[in-house]
């Protein structure tokens, strides 16, 4: 009991500690009444094992954008909200990043449940990377479960972050072109993983001019 | 707000009522629904189906009018427009008239900021026979991303009609913000049995941040029945700064519901031509570009292409949060070199002191404060 209490009193002032340097930023850039809510929702982050690096920078975007406290400390409660439930999909072990990435793939409209298979089929990678490409397909008009199905499959054929990267740009270059989102997510998967398949050496960055998605 | 051939086509109905007999109030609409391609100024091309309608109650001294355009692009975006437009002139007076007009309008493109404007105008026209004249001046506002500015517009114009057809002339120059530019047109609109042609050229000049050059539209219409006409159509149009649309090519085919030869019929001319998506570059610059490339230890630069802007600034989750102005790096180009960490970020660009906005061809999200933030992966 005692141990548990002075753990506890010692988490406390790391946090304390942590809030203070992060102190200097927020006051200067919230009005009194905002920073305190906002501090308070940083102590109840950190209680909860949520990183709060992105509640801060949340904050800041809020502030930066002239939005009143109301509405900087609502942003910051569903954001705490979709980073826990980031945290639940992802596992209590990712790292800070993948759990940001995942609040925004989860703010964008995709299951959690797709976050907990895309961490089943990469357990020990980072998945920063391929959950920030889900939420750029999304953003770009792929459907929320075909940008989760696609992501998916890249990551079980093995993909590094590079070909995820290589991946999004080409998805991206369809899109310009005309190409439907969803179609050019979809051929541009088949192809990737083909490739990826019939490769000897594993996979590769395929960045070559494969056949372009036809138009609608 | 009536610009070029819509504004034209209105001028010349109203000079030719004031020297017909008043008729009693009646109701003409049309729809057209087609295909066009297009090729806006910083865009690929794309193709794009079109839905276009008008409805115009009228009698002899007044009008009122309704327009809406819808485009959808093959990305699946859609962009649409739409205006409500009054007027009235008052009695004849050895051949002169005067006319007053309001229009209003707004349009919308993907995720970019909506865009509307008001205009007030006062005309007064000449007309004698089968010829007449104009002056007119205008006053407005228009709105785009928070920021409203005044529209000033005056011109002149005339025209003359044949058995074969109309020809007119007009020079109109405009002023809003800091943006401010001249459009001179001749446009000939012919009517042979059942085939209209509407052919127009024009060229902008005395131009700031507007750009300069010829413009030139050609449409046919085929009425295949009375109230059916296949339209084809092309050419290219300057941005309309007022209106906050892009300068752009394109050709188009249609199918037009309505009556040959209504004054919505010929005022909805332009209006079924692809609706320009996105603002022109007097209040805000496009932001037409970023590149990224890997500096040193982690360090990123910045390359980001905004036309006629004179100051870019960036900001993201790696700036804080606070504005970082972006440095000269050749004509419309613009360049900075950050710290950003590998993984995903937010960030937003703004030009000139307007909105935080995202460049083209970034995927951008809802910022929980009213805008959107892009999207950007550090690999």
């Amino acid at each position: 009991m005692k141990i548990r209490h002075s753990a506890l009193v010692l988490g406390a002032l790391m946090l304390g500690t942590r809030l203070a340097a992060q102190e200097p930023v927020l006051q200067a850039r919230l009005d009194a009444a905002t920073y305190r809510s906002v501090s308070v929702l940083l102590d109840s982050a950190r209680v909860a094992g949520i990183p709060t690096q992105s509640l801060v920078s949340k904050a800041l975007e809020g502030a930066s954008k002239g939005a009143n406290g109301e509405r900087i400390v609502a942003a910051l409660r569903r954001l705490s909200g979709e980073l826990a439930a980031a945290r639940g999909a992802l596992g209590v072990e990712s790292s800070a990043a993948e759990i940001d990435a995942g609040a925004t793939v989860l703010h964008v409209g995709v299951e959690p449940r797709q976050l907990a298979r895309l961490r089943a089929a990469r357990p020990r990678q980072s998945l920063t990377i391929p959950l920030g490409m889900m939420a750029d397909l999304v953003a770009r008009g792929v459907p929320t479960d075909s940008a989760g199905a696609v992501v998916l499959a890249l990551a079980r054929a093995n993909m590094r972050d590079e070909d995820f990267v290589a991946f999004r740009r080409n998805v991206e270059r369809d899109i310009a072109l005309g190409a439907p989102p969803a179609a050019a997510a979809s051929v541009r998967v088949n192809f990737t993983t083909r490739a990826n398949a019939l490769s000897a050496d594993g996979p590769q960055s395929h960045q070559g001019s494969p056949p372009r998605p036809r138009k609608p | 707000m009536l610009t070029g051939r819509p504004m034209r086509a209105a001028a010349i109905a109203v000079a030719v009522a004031g020297i017909a007999r008043p008729v009693a109030a009646q109701l003409s609409g049309v729809v057209d629904g087609g295909y066009a391609h297009v090729t806006y100024d910083g865009f690929l091309p794309s193709g794009a189906t079109s839905l276009s309608s008008a409805v115009r109650l009228e009698d002899s001294r007044r009008s009122i009018a309704a327009r809406g355009a819808a485009l959808r692009f093959e990305s699946g975006n859609l962009s649409i427009a739409g205006t409500l437009t009054g007027n009235t002139f008052t009695s004849a007076y050895r051949g002169f008239r005067g006319e007053f007009l309001a229009a209003l309008g707004a349009s919308t493109y993907r995720n970019l900021p909506h865009y509307g404007h008001l205009t007030g105008r006062s005309r007064l026209h000449y007309s004698r026979g089968a010829s007449g004249s104009w002056v007119d001046g205008a006053l407005g506002r228009n709105y785009y991303a928070g920021r409203d500015r005044s529209i000033y517009q005056f011109g002149t114009g005339a025209w003359a009609r044949h058995d074969l057809g109309t020809l007119s002339l007009s020079a109109m120059r405009t002023v809003t913000g800091d943006t401010g530019y001249t459009d001179v047109e001749a446009a000939v609109r012919l009517m042979r049995r059942n085939v209209d042609v509407d052919v127009s050229l024009g060229a902008r000049g005395f131009s700031s941040n507007a750009g300069r050059g010829v413009f030139g539209e050609a449409s046919g219409t085929l009425w295949v029945y009375r109230d059916l006409g296949i339209v084809l159509s092309g050419g290219r149009y300057p941005s309309d700064p007022a209106r906050g649309s892009i300068a752009g090519r394109y050709v188009s085919a249609a199918l037009r519901f309505g009556s040959r030869g209504s004054a919505t019929e010929r005022g909805i001319q332009r209006e079924i031509g692809p609706r320009r998506p996105v603002p022109t570059s007097f209040s805000a610059p496009l932001v037409s570009g970023l590149e990224m490339r890997r500096a040193l230890n982690g360090w990123q630069t910045f390359r980001i292409q905004a036309a006629g802007a004179s100051h870019v600034e960036m900001m993201g989750d790696f700036t804080e949060w606070q504005p970082v102005a972006l440095g000269r790096a050749g004509e419309d180009t613009w360049e900075v070199t950050l710290p950003v960490s590998v993984g995903m970020h937010r960030f937003n660009v703004r030009v000139d002191g307007g909105a935080w906005t995202v460049p083209l061809g970034y995927a951008s999200q809802n910022d929980d404060f009213g805008g959107i933030s892009g999207i950007l992966i550090v690999q």
